[in-house]
Parts: C-alpha cells; structure tokens; sequence
C-alpha cells in the first residue's frame, strides 16, 4: 500500500518481521522499527544476532514468514523490483571487482542503479567526497586495502540518490581514522535527508552518530533507545546486559 | 538495462589475463589445425593424384581386354581439411575386376604408421576437446564467482530482474568467447585458400553448417558452465564437477558406447568373410571344370566317328560356338561367385550397420558425440563414408565390366592373347600364342567419379544431431535460468 | 619436521572433495579400461580363430594341393595391445601367400570398422596420457601459491621450518597422497585380466609393469611440472592457466607439429610409386617370357603326360628366374623405402620427445609391441613363414609354388583322389619381439620420463629458496 511520502513517513520500516527457515531455526522474531527520512537507526548485536538477516529482508534476498519490511511504503517481498529502485546498499566485506578500476567500478554500478547522468568529472569528485586520493581512482580494485574498497562502497551508495540507504558492518577493519571520516559522510548524508540502517557491534560510532539504537539479541529486538533517551545511560553496559541476558527486554516495542 | 550489464561482463572478461591467454592458444591452435588440415589433404591429393596417373598408365600397356582389372580411388576431400574423421584410416583405392568383391583397402594410416602414432588435430578436434575446455574455464564461476566477490548481492540489491542477470552473464560469456574465434576462424580460412585449396559453393555451405553446429556446441557448454556454477556456492566446487563433467563426456562417453555395441552386436571380421568367400568359390570351380569336362566328352564324342578333314570342317563351323559357349560357362561362373560374395558382404555390411546404430545410439548420450556425428557428417568424412564409396564403387565396376564386355566382343574372336595349351587324344599337344596384339584404347573407357554427397544428403543426415544438440543447449539454458531463480545471493 | 609435513599433506588432500571426486572418476576410467581391454581382446581372439577356420576349411575337399591358393595368415592378437592400441588398429592384419614374392598386410581394423576409427578406443595410454596428467594438474597447480593466497605459507615459515625440507614434503606428500591409491585400482584392473580369461605369460606381465611403471612417472611428472608451476606464479589461478597452456602444448601441439615437420623434411616414396616400378618389371619380364614360350617346341611329342612334364619344368624354370629379378628388385625399392621410412620416424619421434606425453607414449607401446615397429616385424614373421610354406607346398608338389600352370587333365583314368588334409599346413608361429629388445626400445624413453621429474623437481626447488612468502 503505497502512503504518501512526507516528513513523518518512515522510510525504512520493519513491521512485525519474522523469518523462520526451513530446518525450524527462528532468525528474526517479530522484529519492529522504523526509520524516517533524515534519521541514522543503528542495529547493535553480536555475530548470528539477526542484523544481517534484516537486513536481506529489506533487499529481498530472502523472503518473511510473518511480518513486513517496507521500503518507503512498498513491500519488499511484493514488488522487490520497486523497492529496490530506493534502496542503497553497501555489504560489509565490500568486494567489487578486482580487474576493473574503482572508477569503473562505480560507473558501473550507478547504471545498475539506474543513473546514467553521471559525467566523469562527478566520480572523481564523489571519490573525493568519500576520501579516496586522485591517483588511486584509475587504480584496479585488486591493489586497494580494505578501508579503500570500503570507501567506493560508500561512493556507490552516494552515486545511487536514493531515499533509503542500508549499511552492514560498514566500520569493520577500518582504522580510526577512515572510521571518522565514514561518520562524517553518514552525517552529511543524514543532511541531504536520508534514512540510513546501519548495522554494526561498534557502540562507540553507534553512539556517536545514531539518533535511534537498537539491541538484537537471538533474533529479537531486545531494546530500543533513542539518542535523548541513551544521553542518561551508559550504552556499553546496556549492551553487555543485553547480551548476557541481563537486561529487561522491552520487546523493543516501547515507541518514541 | 541488460545492456550495462552485458557490457560489463565483456569488458571485466576481456580485462583478465585468463582472456589474452585462452585467446591466444585458440588462435594459434585454430591456426595449427587448418594448416595441418591443408598438409594433410595435399599430401592426400598428390597421393590420389600419382595413384590415378599410374594405374592410368598400367591400364594403357594393356593388351587385352580379358581379365582385366583397375582401381578406383578414392579422391580426397576439401572439407577433410576441417574435418578429418575417419578419411585416413579408410582405405585408399580397391581393386575392381570381375572376381573380386569391391572392398576398399590400403588406408594412409596402414601404409605410412608414423601419421598414426600420435593421429590428427583437427579443427572439430580443437572444438570438440579445447574450445569446450575453455568455455567451460570462462563460466564456471559465472553465478558463485559473482557471490564469492560481494557483487552478486550489491548488483541485486538493485532493480535488475534475475533473469536478466543470468541472461546477461550467459550473453557476456558467450560473446567473450565466440567473437575472437571468430578473427582465427577467418584468418584461417583466408589462409585456407591461400594455401592453394579450392572451396566450391557447396562447400561453403557445408562450411557455415558446421560452423554453425560447432558454435552450438560451444554454446551448450557455456550454458552448462552457467548452470552448474548456479548449483554451487563455492567456484572451487563447480570447478571441479565441470571438469568431471568435461572429461566423462568429451574424451570417456564417446569411446565407451562404441565398445558396449561391439559387445552387444558382434559382427565376423572381414577375414573370416573372405574365407567364407573362398570356400564357395572353390566349390563353384569345381563345378566349372565337370561342366566343362561333359562339355570335352559331348564335343568329343561328335568328333568321334568323322575322319581328319570332316573333324576340321566341324571344328571350323562350329569354332565361334564352341567360344561362346565356353564364355558364357565362364561368365556363369564369374557371375555366381560375385553375386556370394555381394551376398556375404551384404550380411556382414547388414551385422556391422546394426552395431553401427546401436553404437550411435548408446554414444548420443554425450552432447560431444553428437557434435562429432553432426560435423563429420557435415564434412562426409563420418564412418558413413566407406558404404557411400563401396556402394559407388560397386556401380562403377559394372559399368566397367560392361564396357570391358563390349570392348571384348568390338576386337573379335582372337580376345585371348594369352597362350593356350590343349592336349586331345588324337590332336596330340597344341600350343598357340594369342597375337602380340596393340595395347588396347581405353579412352572411351568410363571414369570412376566420387560420390560426394550434396548439401542437402549431409545436412538431412546431420539434422538429428543438430537437433539433439540444440535440445542440449536449450536444456542447459533453462536449468541455468530455473537454478538462478532460487539461488541464495547472500 | 619431514613426516610432519608429509603427514600433513596427505591428511589434507585426501579429505578433500578434490581428491574424492578426482580419484573416483580416475578409478572407474582405469577399471574399466582394463575391462574393456580385457573384453576387447577376448573378441579379437575369437575373431581371429574364426578367420584361421575358415581359412582351413575353404581347402577342404581339395583333391591338389596345388589347388591351394589364397592361402591366409593373421597377425595373432597379443593381450596388451588391447591395453596399449599404439597402431595395433592401423595396420592391416592379414596376409594373403602366393608362396613367393613380397607381402602386404591387409585389412586394418580401423578399416574394416571405421566406426571404431570415429571414437577411439580407451586404453591405458589415453587414460594416463590426457585424463591422469590433467588430474595431476588439479593437485598440485595451487600447492605453494594456494598456501599463500590462504595465509598458511607465512603461518609455516614462522616457525623454524626449512625450505627444504618444506617443498621436499610438499613433493613427497602430493605423489603419496594421489600416486599411491592410484595403484589400488590398476592392481584391480590388472587382477581383473585372467579373471576375465586373459592370460599374460611371464614376459607380458614384465611388459605391463613397467608401463604402469612408465604411466606413474609421466603422473609424477605432471604433478611436479605442477608444483613447478605453482612456485614460479603467486596466483593459483594464474598457475591453473599455464599449466592448462602447457598440457595442450604437450598433449596435442608438439607431437603431431613433429610428425609434420618430419613429413616435410623427408621424402618418403609413395607405395604406389613402388608398386607401379615393380608392375613395369613384371610386365617387361612376362613380354621376355613370351617370347622363350614361343620357341618351346612339341615337336616329337606322341605322350601328352611326358610333354607336360617337360612344359612344367619349362615353366618352372622361368618363373624361378622371373621371380627372382622380381625379388630382387622389390627387396632394393623397398629397402629403400623402409631406410627413408626410417629417417622420417627418427626425425619425427626425435622432435615430438620434447613432449614428455609423446616420451610416454612412446614408452608405453615399445613395451606392447604396439609402437611403429609393428609392421615391419609382423611382415618379417609373415616372410619367414612365407619360406617354410613355400617348401611344404614344393615337397607336397613337386614345384615351387606359381611357378606352373595348373593343368586341368580332361578324360584319362579317374584314381581314386584322396582329400588333402589341411591340417598338414606349417603353422604360423607368430613370435613378439623379446622382452630384452622391448625394454631396451623403451630404456631411453623411460630415462627421459625420470629426467623430466628431476629437472622440474629441480626448477621447483631452486625457485621456492627464494619465494617470497608473505
């Protein structure tokens, strides 16, 4: 059902999401989020907790048992095609290909996306934008560390222009430094409108730039915590509680 | 959209070093195999060429038109210089007179080995075997490549349908490797002809069919590699099952149908035939020499009563008679002892067919069988040939023989040139030699034309193969495009 | 530190779906050439008795042993060239005598079935040559470069491990871990041969050693070409390719690239060329003859039986001297031949052993008695028995054979004719060449094989003393 986009229209919205395979195994359990236009939301959990599988929820690699994931009102799993057209994605591990360039690289996949306006001139500068140097943009994917490759992920998701962006484990590997300028791009982007899903265990960045986080634990959205809410509590020892069990598990169901 | 990404899959290809490498050996093998064709099929050509020349020679000494006898052989063929199949290993010629059944013998492999030992490379070899090799080596890891390297799930996190992925990654494939066959292919065609081979217009034709089938086959194989690295996650996986794959059904399938059906179906050798043959043939002698014993008596037992001068008289009447009496007697016998022998061969052509069938059908199984079949049909050097060319054969003999027939009764009664003894009672021992007559004119004398098969007869005998290949490859396209569809991208 | 790594290798390829998948597929091909080999052979042997019977019986009857004409030898099928075909299926195998003259060997196989001419035959050379080295390649093209794309190479050496003793093991490890179940089903295969009735004698099970023999070091030479391979590359994948490269250049490209260079560098006469030298003897000679046929007078001849008597030692007479100038001749052309025949094989087989496939299958049909030599031997047997049938039939005749005519005596008494009994005809004792004269044909070629495993070995471990193993 398609609702009209404006300002208190979430973009990214998890409704009731549940995925249970085949072999029984319950992935995500009736997990419940939403994320605006302009908002940061930041998935935390340990490995296996369910983030990732969220996430391929809203791009439809894989299908719900019960629930919704929605893409600026649009079903994923009933019309994936149109839901995708608002999606950027960055995967953790960004591979890309190793023979092309990383300006190949991105030229290629903002047509993917559907943008084919792009000239030249606007890579490099969205190269830029992401902090990769001049002389590295005509260099082969192959030769790049892993924060470089992270870094044209960003730029893909960058050249795409869509309302909502999906990041997985984006600040895994990277050293500080590329750490503080990935926070920065999320920020600036977060300006430009955005709504961005950010899926990670590092508490600290979650902490800086997220204006709402959520714990998964086992599958479920344990807690849910805006930024005013979390400026009283300390973010670490909610986490280790939660994950120990410790914590009181609101279902994540308690609404700003 | 399918555009980007085709366009992609050919540039990231053409990129690898993989391309340059496979590139440049299918260029220099290509290349290798028609010149070698070429060699091949000239050294062939001055072979029949000498052969022809000198039985012509042979034939021009002769004198006389009784028992004679010549060869027919067999020419070689253009399209042999793609497609060899089995041209060396067939006899070269067989011997055509009226007593021996028309058998083609003395193949280029029996008479010179060393060609043998390591055999020939030729150019449906190269894509039976390599070009297969190497169109599985470029998609084995078209669909679990693309997820081992994160950009399966990045490209589908966009709107790109499924099947327009795979069919793009099939398109990309195939493109990468078609097109620069397609620069050897022509070079080695231009240098084909330069070598000094003429190609007819239905030898083009031949041409594009199995070029066309060849390319097909490559395409079943592209589809095949797209498929199976669809069912895998781990390239490594699909890798190794294509090679598996590969190797049971391009070198292991074809060889082992071919000796199931001779177990299945044995059939007598030729020499067990031939004895056969010569059994029957000492039997029907034997009955020759009483006919012409009681044929002696009667004629004796005429002559008996009369006096010397009566005796002559009656011989000279009776002397043209007597002749073609004795012909016809030893024409009856010629006639019977060919007709067993057709019928021997008959049988055992009839025995060796239904092993051929039944090896054809078992061997249909591997799509590399099929090609092999659908090119060397397409070439007529397919093991088709030797009934073609024996059946032609055969035709040939009797127009000779005919012709030898007519040739024999235009120059008259003295036709023996040979010497001739008799021994009668009353005549004592008489020898005569036969005139030392001219050598004979065997300019009107029919040519032996090779029965090379029309368009129309190879690509009709082709059209099952062609048509099992094609449902190969559509097979292999579906289940790639069925296997995509439910292929977990994470 | 040795067996450690050794141990380690052999746990690690084995349990590898790699090795489960290759060695499965390599199993079943091995038995069932074996089978098939065995299978073939035994059709081969009934074939040929049936054509022996029926060359025997079509003399049945026979009241003359002059009649006897068209008389039959066949080359006797030996069990290995079912397992190694060399050209065992190229050259003709049966021998038509006239008692005298040169022979020619007819009816190939190939010919007659040139069905079986399309697809080949599997036997043990295809088996080793193509599919064996191939999986060779499969193992060891990522041994060290594939430790280092892993990270484990730099884990290794940072312990107290020397290179050595490292790529010693590697090697060792590979032709342990592949080479040796690699016998399990070619001992199989070879207990499966009189199982299936097919009897070796003793030399024949000498031969078959050592081309197993010779089969495992052209395997052992792949794997060290490949381990060679992965050294010298520090991608997996970029060794894979070369050593794809490199198989087809050695399997396919140089030999036959040799036997062309050979064919064009050496000018051997064409049969027919020869043939046709020896028709214009035989015709020059039987003009000659026609003439001295003329002046044989019968004058004074009352006794028809004497004068034939006379006629025949006439005959005779000329024939021998005919057949003489006609041997002569054809044993000088086809020395001739046989010596340029030679020269050409020589240059061939010496180009086409820069390939160790060609060194390997060279080996492996000197020792089934497969290899070029085969004709020529057969033919030397079939000659040699062609003697002794010439002095049967003189003894049982009175003539050397063609010499006379056959004389068809009508009227006269009728004896009471007695059949011949063919049975009486010398047999054709056919003898493979000794097994002293087989090994040593394939001495060098063997050497070769050992040579190719120690110069790749070789370059392998010189390189890995320097690699770099980060």
């Amino acid at each position: 059902m398609q609702m009209q986009a404006n300002e208190t229209t979430p973009i990214i919205e998890a409704d009731n999401l549940t995925k249970r395979y085949e072999d029984g195994n319950l992935a995500l359990d009736h997990v419940h989020f939403q994320v605006k236009p302009g908002e940061i939301f930041a998935l935390l959990g340990a490995n296996g907790a369910g983030k990732t599988t969220t996430i391929n929820l809203f791009l439809n690699f894989i299908e719900p048992t019960d629930g919704e994931a929605r893409i600026d009102g649009i079903a994923t799993h009933r019309d994936p095609l149109a839901a995708k057209r608002k999606i950027a994605y960055v995967s953790e591990n960004v591979m890309l290909y190793p023979h092309f360039t990383a300006f190949q690289n991105i030229d290629y996949f903002a047509r993917i996306g559907g943008q084919t306006h792009y000239s030249d001139q606007d890579y490099h500068d969205v190269l830029r934008r992401v902090g990769l140097e001049d002389e590295a943009h005509g260099r082969k994917l192959k030769t790049f560390s892993k924060g470089m490759r992270q870094k044209c992920g960003i730029a893909i998701a960058i050249l795409k222009n869509a309302p909502a962006i999906l990041l997985d484990e984006p600040t895994s590997g990277l050293d500080p430094k590329a750490g503080h300028e990935f926070i920065d791009l999320l920020q600036s982007l977060r300006g430009e409108g955005k709504a961005i899903l950010l899926s990670t265990h590092d508490i600290f960045r979650a902490k800086t730039i997220a204006d709402e986080v959520g714990i998964m634990n086992k599958g479920m959205l344990v807690m849910k915590r805006s930024r005013a809410e979390l400026a009283n509590e300390n973010l670490e020892k909610l986490y280790i509680d939660y994950m120990t069990g410790n914590g009181v598990h609101d279902g994540g169901n308690a609404h700003a | 959209m399918i555009g980007t990404l085709i366009e992609k899959e050919l540039k990231y290809i053409l990129m690898g070093p993989k391309f340059a490498v496979t590139f440049l050996i299918c260029a220099v093998l290509i290349l290798l195999s028609l010149f070698i064709g070429v060699q091949d099929y000239k050294a062939s050509m001055r072979r029949y060429e000498a052969a022809v020349a000198l039985n012509d020679q042979h034939l021009a000494e002769k004198t006389s038109w009784n028992h004679l006898s010549t060869r027919a052989f067999r020419r070689p063929e253009a399209m042999q210089v793609f497609a060899v199949g089995v041209a060396n290993d067939l006899g070269r010629f067989s011997g055509v007179d009226a007593r021996t059944p028309v058998r083609l013998d003395h193949s280029v492999y029996a008479d010179d080995p060393l060609f043998a030992v390591f055999r020939f490379l030729d150019l449906g070899f190269i894509f039976q075997v390599v070009l297969s090799l190497f169109a599985v080596l470029f998609t084995y890891n078209a669909i679990n490549g693309e997820r081992e390297m994160g950009t399966l799930k990045l490209t589908l996190a966009n709107d790109i349908p499924r099947t327009q992925f795979v069919l793009a990654k099939f398109a990309g494939s195939w493109l990468a490797l078609v097109i620069p066959l397609l620069i050897p292919l022509l070079l080695g065609l231009l240098m084909v002809l330069g070598l000094g081979v003429s190609l007819a217009g239905v030898h083009w034709a031949k041409l594009t069919a199995f070029f066309g089938v060849s390319l097909l086959y490559l395409t079943f194989f592209v589809a095949l590699g797209v498929l199976v690295s669809g069912l895998t996650r781990h390239a490594s996986a699909s890798f190794l099952i294509l090679l598996v794959i590969w190797v049971s059904t391009v070198l292991v399938a074809p060889r082992v149908g071919m000796m199931l059906a001779a177990k299945i179906h044995p059939a007598p050798s030729v020499a067990e035939v031939d004895g056969q043959i010569d059994a029957y043939n000492k039997e029907r002698w034997d009955t020759y020499m009483a006919e012409l014993e009681t044929m002696w008596q009667r004629r004796s037992a005429v002559l008996e009563g009369l006096d010397d001068e009566a005796r002559q008289a009656y011989r000279d009447d009776h002397e043209w008679e007597w002749m073609e009496e004795g012909d016809n007697a030893r024409k009856a016998v010629e006639a019977d002892q060919q007709a067993f022998a057709q019928k021997m061969q008959d049988a055992l052509q009839q025995q060796k067919r239904r092993q051929e069938g039944l090896a054809l059908s078992l061997s249909r199984f591997s799509p590399a069988s099929v090609y092999l079949h659908a090119a060397m049909n397409l070439a007529g050097t397919h093991a088709g040939m030797k009934h073609r060319y024996e059946t032609a054969i055969r035709a040939y003999q009797q127009a000779f023989l005919a012709h030898a027939d007519e040739m024999k009764k235009q120059s008259g009664l003295n036709s023996h040139n040979g010497f001739s003894i008799s021994v009668s009672s009353d005549g004592g021992v008489q020898m005569s030699m036969g005139e030392e007559s001219q050598t004979i004119d065997v300019s009107t004398m029919p040519r032996f034309l090779d029965p090379v098969p029309s368009f129309s007869t190879v690509f009709s005998q082709s059209t099952m193969d062609m048509l099992l290949l094609l449902a190969f490859t559509a097979a292999a396209l579906i289940g790639a495009y069925a296997v995509f569809m439910r292929y977990d991208v994470r | 530190m040795l067996k450690l790594i050794i141990h380690k290798e052999l746990r690690e390829i084995i349990a590898s779906p790699k090795f489960v998948a290759s060695f499965a597929v390599t199993a079943i091909l091995i038995l069932l050439t074996f089978y098939v080999g065995a299978q073939n052979h035994r059709l081969n042997v009934s074939r040929y008795e049936a054509a022996k019977t029926a060359n025997l019986r079509k003399m049945e009857g026979l009241t003359d042993w002059m009649r006897v004409n068209n008389h039959r030898i066949f080359l006797p099928p030996q069990p290995l060239e079912s397992l190694v075909n060399g050209v065992s299926n190229d050259i003709g195998r049966t021998t038509t005598l006239h008692g005298r003259g040169e022979l020619t060997a007819q009816s190939s196989r190939y010919n007659e079935d040139p069905l079986f001419a399309v697809f080949r035959f599997l036997d043990l050379d295809f088996v080793f040559q193509i599919v064996l080295s191939l999986f060779a390649i499969l193992f060891a093209f990522d041994a060290i470069n594939g430790e280092k794309e892993r990270g484990t190479l730099r884990l290794t050496f940072a312990n107290d491990v020397p290179r050595a003793t490292y790529m010693l093991g590697k090697w060792i490890g590979a032709f342990l871990s592949v080479g040796v179940p690699l016998l399990i089903p070619i001992l199989l295969g070879t207990l499966m041969l009189p199982l299936m009735g097919v009897t070796l004698s003793g030399a024949e099970w000498v031969r078959l050693a050592l081309i197993v023999l010779a089969g495992l070091l052209y395997f052992g030479l792949f794997l060290t070409l490949a381990l060679c391979f992965s050294v010298y590359t520090h991608r997996a994948s970029n060794a894979f390719l070369g050593l794809l490269v490199t198989w087809i250049l050695v399997v396919m490209i140089i030999p036959r690239s040799a036997v062309l260079l050979a064919g064009h560098a050496v000018d051997v006469p064409t049969v027919d060329a020869l043939a046709f030298q020896k028709a214009q003897q035989r015709s020059q000679l039987w003009r000659e003859d026609r003439e001295k046929m003329r002046n044989f007078s019968t004058l004074g001849a009352s006794d028809a039986e004497k004068v034939m008597q006379r006629f025949n030692a006439f005959m005779s007479e000329l024939s021998d001297a005919r057949q003489e100038k006609m041997d002569a001749l054809a044993s000088q052309l086809n020395s001739q031949r046989r010596l340029k025949q030679n020269a050409q094989a020589r240059l061939a087989l010496g180009l086409a052993r820069l390939s160790p496939s060609a060194v390997f299958s060279l080996a492996a049909s000197r020792l089934a008695d497969t290899d070029l030599g085969m004709k020529s031997h057969y033919l030397d047997e079939a000659t040699g028995y062609q003697s002794s049938y010439a002095g049967f039939m003189k003894e049982k005749t009175g003539m050397n054979m063609g010499s006379g005519m056959v004389i068809f005596t009508t009227g006269g008494d009728e004896e009471e004719e007695k059949a011949i009994n063919p049975g009486e005809l010398p047999v054709f004792d056919y003898t493979p060449t000794p097994l002293t004269e087989a090994i040593n044909g394939a001495a060098l070629d063997l050497g070769l094989l050992v040579i190719f495993n120690l110069l790749f070995f070789a370059g392998a471990f010189v390189r890995f003393m320097r690699y770099d193993v980060r």
